[in-house]
């Protein structure tokens, strides 16, 4: 899976870039622009493979070292790094060694002591609000998965926090009876507080946001965030759009490349409709999310795939689209509406388990029969349209 | 799914204060469920609840999630890159 997926971004690369050359070889200045663009993706794509293999060390184990506190700060390449972790362009969970940081010149015992996970780009983000604060944090072992999903698979858990605690001697920790932490409120999914307690261990429920965590450091006495909860925003689903429609787009220059073989070159417009279809569905979705009618993630990809829909039927009635395109778009089209709407739930802070696990079960097998049609459809029209 | 035993409920709190999305609130020291709709059933409450109160269906609410585990039933992904 992990090598079909490197061809997939390595073809879909390549195909940026090759489409940028033809706009260029077909001597048509009009196409200048596009071409420019297509090669700049392609080429922004190579280059951040190159760069997140360069920074990949071999090996799985962390190194043996003195249970000693060290200190952390950003350096430009964290910011290189967070931002493939954001475009989530390669799969992979970039992770921080776990253990005891300090942020600032020295160690200090009596500064706050914040538990986080180790996935880089979550470290980064608080590295980037606390950066300037005398805070120590302690960065648990969730194989570089972020807080929320670590403890809803229960790796950012009591036994996480207490096996890095452990590493260190109490007295480097606090010269109190009783330890506090400041942990994420997205990490009681896996953290037991009664637990933690027995330990004589003080978990305080830190804000949701790292981003809160300034003004929280700045009480007098540190307490629990009681009301602080999540917000899923425009602001939220503007940071999931570009990593979705990279995926989306990715993976609909992959079907369009097959299709261009598959048809012996390029004899429709077929291609550029489907990745046009993907581009709309992709932006609009996350961005008007809240407006699409419909509870299910599935129905609102179908309420915008009906959307999309009639407009392709605007180009086929203004004998803009041929039959043997419009036809099998208008089935991709209804298929990824509901795709993207379901992929989206990964995406989303507002995912109920019960309700995906039944709306997967639902619709899955009806996008795959559409998919499924439309394929049918490219191949039927290619040989008798 | 989430469900709460009133009866057996205490009204420490705890499910309360550790609910990202303010699903329960307590009224006359017993949890009720205020925003039912909201949860997303991350299980922080039931995890936190000694009073084995409170009962939720977890588990995460991704297509991606749903089909390796509920479907394909995957073993847990590993991490791949480890950053200096």
């Amino acid at each position: 899976m992990k090598a079909l997926g490197t061809m997939l971004y390595f073809a879909t690369a390549l195909g940026w870039a090759a489409v940028g050359a033809l706009g260029f070889w077909g001597e048509m200045p009009a196409y200048a622009p596009h071409a420019w663009l297509s090669l700049a993706v392609g080429g922004a794509m190579l280059s951040l493979y190159a760069i997140q293999w360069t920074y990949r060390p071999s090996g799985a184990a962390w190194p043996e070292r003195a249970a000693e506190p060290r200190r952390i700060g950003l350096r430009w390449i964290d910011y290189v790094k967070a931002a493939i972790s954001w475009l989530h362009a390669f799969k992979h969970t970039y992770a921080i060694e776990p253990g005891l940081y300090y942020v600032g010149e020295r160690y200090d015992r009596d500064a706050p002591l914040l538990v986080t996970s180790n996935y880089h780009l979550t470290v980064f983000t608080v590295l980037r609000h606390v950066g300037s604060l005398n805070v120590r944090l302690l960065v648990v072992d969730t194989d570089g998965i972020n807080v929320w999903c670590a403890a809803g698979k229960g790796r950012f858990s009591n036994a996480a926090i207490e096996e890095q605690l452990g590493r260190y001697e109490r007295e480097l920790l606090t010269e109190k009876t009783w330890m506090t932490l400041v942990l994420p409120k997205l990490a009681f999914a896996g953290v037991d507080i009664r637990g933690l307690r027995e330990k004589k261990i003080r978990p305080l429920i830190g804000p949701v946001y790292a981003k809160d965590l300034p003004a929280y450091l700045s009480q007098k006495k540190l307490t629990s965030q009681r009301d602080d909860q999540v917000v899923f925003g425009f602001v939220s689903r503007l940071f999931t759009w570009l990593p979705g429609f990279l995926q989306a787009m990715g993976y609909t220059l992959a079907a369009a490349l097959i299709l261009v073989v598959a048809q012996g070159g390029w004899v429709s417009e077929a291609p550029l409709v489907l990745l046009g279809v993907s581009a709309v569905i992709a932006t609009v979705y996350p961005l008007l999310f809240p407006f699409i009618p419909g509870r299910r993630f599935a129905v609102k990809g179908l309420w915008l795939s009906g959307l999309v829909s009639l407009g392709l039927a605007g180009l086929y009635a203004a004998g803009m689209l041929e039959t043997s395109v419009f036809v099998p778009t208008l089935l991709f089209t209804i298929a990824s509406g509901m795709f993207f709407g379901l992929a989206y739930t990964g995406n989303s802070a507002v995912s109920n388990y019960s309700r995906i696990r039944a709306e997967t079960a639902r619709f899955l097998p009806i996008e795959a029969l559409f998919y499924t049609a439309s394929l049918i459809a490219f191949v039927s029209f290619g040989v008798w349209g | 799914m989430i469900r709460v035993d009133s009866s057996a409920c205490t009204g420490c709190r705890t499910c309360a204060d550790v609910c990202p999305h303010r699903v329960i609130d307590i009224r006359d020291k017993v949890a009720v469920l205020t925003h039912e709709e909201r949860c997303i059933e991350c299980g922080a409450c039931q995890l936190n609840c000694h009073d084995d109160a409170i009962f939720v269906t977890k588990g995460t609410g991704c297509l991606l999630a749903i089909v390796r585990d509920d479907i394909l039933k995957l073993p847990p992904r590993e991490a791949v890159g480890r950053a200096r």
